[in-house]
């Protein structure tokens, strides 16, 4: 229950060995926040996998939806990587299973909380308006 | 703008092996809407940085009265799990949802269902619900646990396959730690899967269980989504 989901392959990650920077964008508020990855603090919180840009944005108090606790259930930490996805792990079958739910996609998406940066360069993540739907979705 | 979450109090606590418990939420105001299979998000007041988001099933479809049922296991190591786990009649419980796409499919294949363990969870709300409208075609299930107490919702489940011709159930026993398929339940699933591809898999359980199940769907000309699997852990 703390970051890892049992019932699906586990992403092959490169955890980073120096830090790193992650600009991201909050589309809902506009605002926009630096942040420095140490890698000595992974992993910053219990949610997404360790280093994943989930688990980065909510150690640094940046909110992010990740209703299934992070643990590649549900698309709802979908985010966007403007620049740097070349550092990124790639995404398992099951990731991009959950990915298709995500509204907004793009060729540039991933699930936050399956999306670990290896720290060789810098990165620009944005983050989509809280998807309403995503969570409130209505059965019937 | 986000929406405020669903508010509601434990009703009641019951456990239903060594280390699974069931707890019945009071309805919910508004209401919630979901499909048996689905999960909710709760929003728990612990860890360093609360509210600590973890996924639960809803272990029974929807009740007239509103009432949400979960299940869960304890997890020794999770933060999450062992806090809802010691929840007790009366506190409150603040939740998202409904979420998740490990419902019953529209289909008039024959259904196979595969659990382990909790993995039960969702196909416990589904059969109920099937019991209010039986499928077309018919419903195996293999449900395995490490122990015959673990075997959730046992007398539930036989009581159901007593009453309705279109539903078998098999149970076995596994007590591997390491929680892969057991030697039976594998043997069973050959047998009942034999040639046939035209049947509709659905899994749940933890990565060591489904993984094996899903490749011997896909190693049998399945198409690797034609297995549903569940992931909510």
């Amino acid at each position: 229950m703390a970051g890892s989901n049992p019932y699906i392959t586990q992403a092959r990650t490169k955890l980073p060995t120096h830090p790193y920077k992650i600009l991201f964008r909050l589309l809902e508020s506009g605002e926009t926040r630096e942040v420095e990855v140490d890698p000595a603090h992974i992993p910053y919180q219990r949610s997404g996998l360790p280093g994943s840009i989930l688990d980065i944005a909510l150690g640094h108090d940046i909110d992010m939806e990740h209703t299934c606790g992070g643990v590649c259930a549900c698309s709802t930490c979908h985010s966007i990587i403007r620049q740097g996805m070349a550092a990124c792990n790639e995404a398992t079958e099951d990731e991009e299973d959950q990915l298709e739910q995500a509204p907004g996609l793009t060729i540039q998406s991933r699930l936050s909380c399956q999306c670990v940066p290896d720290g060789t360069m810098d990165l620009v993540v944005e983050i989509p308006a809280w998807n309403r739907n995503a969570v409130k979705e209505t059965p019937h | 703008m986000r929406p405020a979450p669903y508010c509601t109090t434990v009703r009641r606590v019951t456990d239903l092996a060594p280390a699974v418990r069931e707890l019945v939420l009071d309805p919910p105001n508004p209401r919630l809407n979901f499909l048996p299979g689905q999960w909710i998000s709760l929003h728990l007041p612990v860890g360093e940085k609360p509210p600590l988001v973890r996924a639960y099933t809803l272990a029974a479809a929807p009740a007239a009265c509103g009432e949400l049922t979960l299940c869960l296991d304890r997890y020794p190591d999770g933060l999450g799990s062992v806090y809802v786990y010691g929840l007790q009649p009366g506190e409150p419980v603040q939740f998202d949802g409904p979420l998740g796409r490990f419902v019953l499919p529209d289909t008039i294949q024959d259904m196979l269902w595969i659990a382990r363990y909790t993995g039960i969870v969702p196909f416990r709300a589904m059969l109920q619900d099937l019991r209010t409208r039986p499928p077309a075609g018919t419903l195996t299930l293999l449900y395995e646990a490490p122990t015959s107490d673990d075997l959730i919702y046992r007398a539930e489940i036989e009581e159901t396959a007593a009453a309705c011709p279109w539903f078998t159930a098999q149970f076995h026993r596994n007590a591997t730690l390491d929680t892969v398929p057991g030697v039976t339940t594998m043997t069973a699933l050959s047998r009942i899967v034999g040639e046939r591809q035209d049947l509709a898999p659905m899994v749940c359980g933890v990565g060591a269980f489904v993984r094996p199940m899903r490749e011997f769907f896909t190693h049998r000309g399945y198409e690797r989504r034609a297995v549903r699997c569940e992931a909510y852990d």
